[in-house]
């Protein structure tokens, strides 16, 4: 069911407004009659009208009066106005100064089909706009939701990161009191015990650091400016020397476009990607890591990171890029798990896509997309 | 001129295990200082300006303050305020020695007047040395503010 919209009718002469009555009577209207612009403004004053029909000629206040006080209020303002006239080469120039859209007019004797499709056009109108309102005013509560929540979000990781490091400080603090408290006292088990302990308040205070960084990621502003990414392989492959240089690492690196994005970040997606495909070849002699992009494609390029390496197994690709997510034991490879939910969150930000393919002991290939002109679409 | 009294270090910190392994790290890298401890930043004014229980401490002021950030009623930005601004006390060094490396309190005690900003590391190596490398420059190699 159609909730009724109101509509004001003002004419002095009762007949007239009967007429119009009887034109307009139907579930989706409730009608008011005003005889005269006191009256209207009346009922202005407690009712929201979603058009009126004016008749231009009243006694004592007109209609062209009251249209304009009622356009000079603000509360008022926006309410289409229907002017019945029955001279409209005498009242064309007034009317004509109104915009275009809140006022039309209709010669007498009303002719009733015209009469309901304007009012149908003002009525539709009206229900759209206030639903577009209402959509509005809900977007808007929701934004403000979304980002009182993120606030808290923040204080929230903040909190949580810095308080649960100082019991850990302690953890750690008290092991050597008690290693060297008790030094001789302590049997090999006792001594595997403590490193242990030692070991796992180390590796806590890593996921802390790292899951700060990945929080920090996300609120960061981007710095975007002209990236050579040449330059940018270039560095973080010689940054690697010390991990590569007892290795035979066969790099073949194409020649990679410039673009449009934060440096810094930008950086730490090859930093990531390039580690872990020589951490993930690590058995392979020689291995084999081949950096390239697809320029093909015309909105967008395509960065790609290709090993020899160990690879995973399709079935966990969706897990691949999940904060602390890992393929692979920590005992065969180190870290903790953030570097690639690093790389999504950073390309996510850039407005592009990261994927991974691979195949167990079958190498891996990730990519990212970025675009080829900042703000446009895809 | 006090030449013959012993440097003293005021540490303020509210957590009663930071306290006792902040302490003995000091104890044990003998450093040649005594080190007073408050649990929050009301108390280390009060210590400072030598008022209420403090009124009968030695007179002279310490050769360093570790403050930490975080501690309930008064914390340690509002502490290091409270310092820098007061004409008796502001020639004080003030290092923060907090868990917090975040950018935003890093750029707020050095705008606030900060002379040091240390983060404890999780990792008991790590933290002895820092602790020690902190107390070895403040009170062997810098040169305090005469009085």
């Amino acid at each position: 069911m159609i909730t009724p919209v109101d509509i004001l009718l003002v004419d002095d002469r009762p007949e007239n407004l009967a007429v119009l009555e009887s034109i307009l009577e139907g579930p989706e209207h409730r009608l008011t009659k005003a005889h005269s612009a006191q009256q209207a403004l009346m009922s202005l004053i407690t009712t929201d009208f979603a058009l009126m029909v004016l008749d231009i000629q009243m006694p004592d206040t007109g209609g062209i009066e009251l249209a304009q006080i009622i356009k000079s209020r603000r509360r008022t303002r926006d309410i289409p106005i229907i002017f019945l006239t029955a001279h409209y080469a005498e009242d064309e120039q007034v009317l004509s100064g109104y915009s275009a859209g809140a006022v039309d007019y209709l010669t007498k004797p009303v002719h009733p089909g015209v009469l309901k499709s304007k009012v149908a056009v003002f009525v539709e109108l009206f229900r759209k706009t206030k639903a577009l309102n209402e959509a509005n005013r809900s977007l808007n509560r929701r934004n403000e939701e979304l980002t009182a929540a993120n606030l808290e979000l923040e204080a929230f990781s903040y909190t949580v990161s810095h308080d649960l490091r100082a019991p850990l400080r302690h953890v750690s603090g008290y092991v050597e009191i008690l290693r060297a408290h008790v030094a001789d006292g302590l049997d090999e088990e006792a001594r595997r015990c403590l490193d242990l302990i030692q070991k796992s308040a180390g590796k806590l205070g890593d996921l802390i650091d790292h899951f700060l960084a990945f929080a920090r990621l996300g609120r960061a502003d981007l710095k975007i400016t002209a990236v050579d990414m040449n330059d940018q392989v270039r560095q973080v492959v010689a940054d690697l020397q010390s991990e590569t240089k007892d290795r035979r690492i066969d790099w073949r690196i194409a020649t990679l476009p410039h673009v449009q994005a934060d440096p810094d970040m930008i950086r730490q997606v090859w930093v990531n990607l390039l580690s872990n495909a020589v951490k993930y070849t690590r058995p392979r002699d020689p291995a084999r890591i081949e950096i390239g992009c697809d320029v093909s494609k015309p909105k967008e390029y395509v960065f790609f990171v290709h090993d020899n390496g160990v690879g995973f197994n399709m079935r966990y690709a969706d897990k691949l890029f999940g904060v602390f997510q890992r393929l692979h034991p920590e005992k065969d490879y180190e870290g903790t798990g953030i570097g690639l939910a690093n790389v999504r969150r950073i390309v996510n930000r850039h407005g592009g896509r990261t994927m991974a393919e691979g195949a167990l002991n079958g190498g891996a290939t990730v990519s990212f997309t970025l675009k080829k002109v900042l703000g446009s679409n895809n | 001129m006090h030449t013959n009294q012993r440097k003293r270090i005021l540490l303020v910190e509210d957590n009663l295990n930071d306290v006792e392994l902040t302490v003995a790290v000091l104890k044990a890298s003998g450093v040649a200082a005594d080190v007073d401890v408050v649990n929050d930043g009301e108390e280390a004014i009060n210590y400072l300006l030598r008022r209420g229980p403090f009124e009968t401490r030695p007179e002279m002021n310490p050769t360093l303050v570790l403050l930490d950030l975080k501690m309930p009623r008064l914390g340690g930005v509002e502490t290091l305020v409270e310092i820098k601004r007061d004409d008796r006390l502001k020639c004080l060094p003030v290092v923060m020695l907090t868990s917090s490396g975040e950018t935003q309190d890093l750029r707020m005690c050095y705008r606030l007047g900060a002379n040091g900003y240390v983060v404890k590391p999780v990792d008991a190596k790590e933290f002895t040395k820092a602790i020690r490398d902190l107390a070895a420059y403040w009170l062997g190699t810098n040169q305090p503010p005469p009085d």
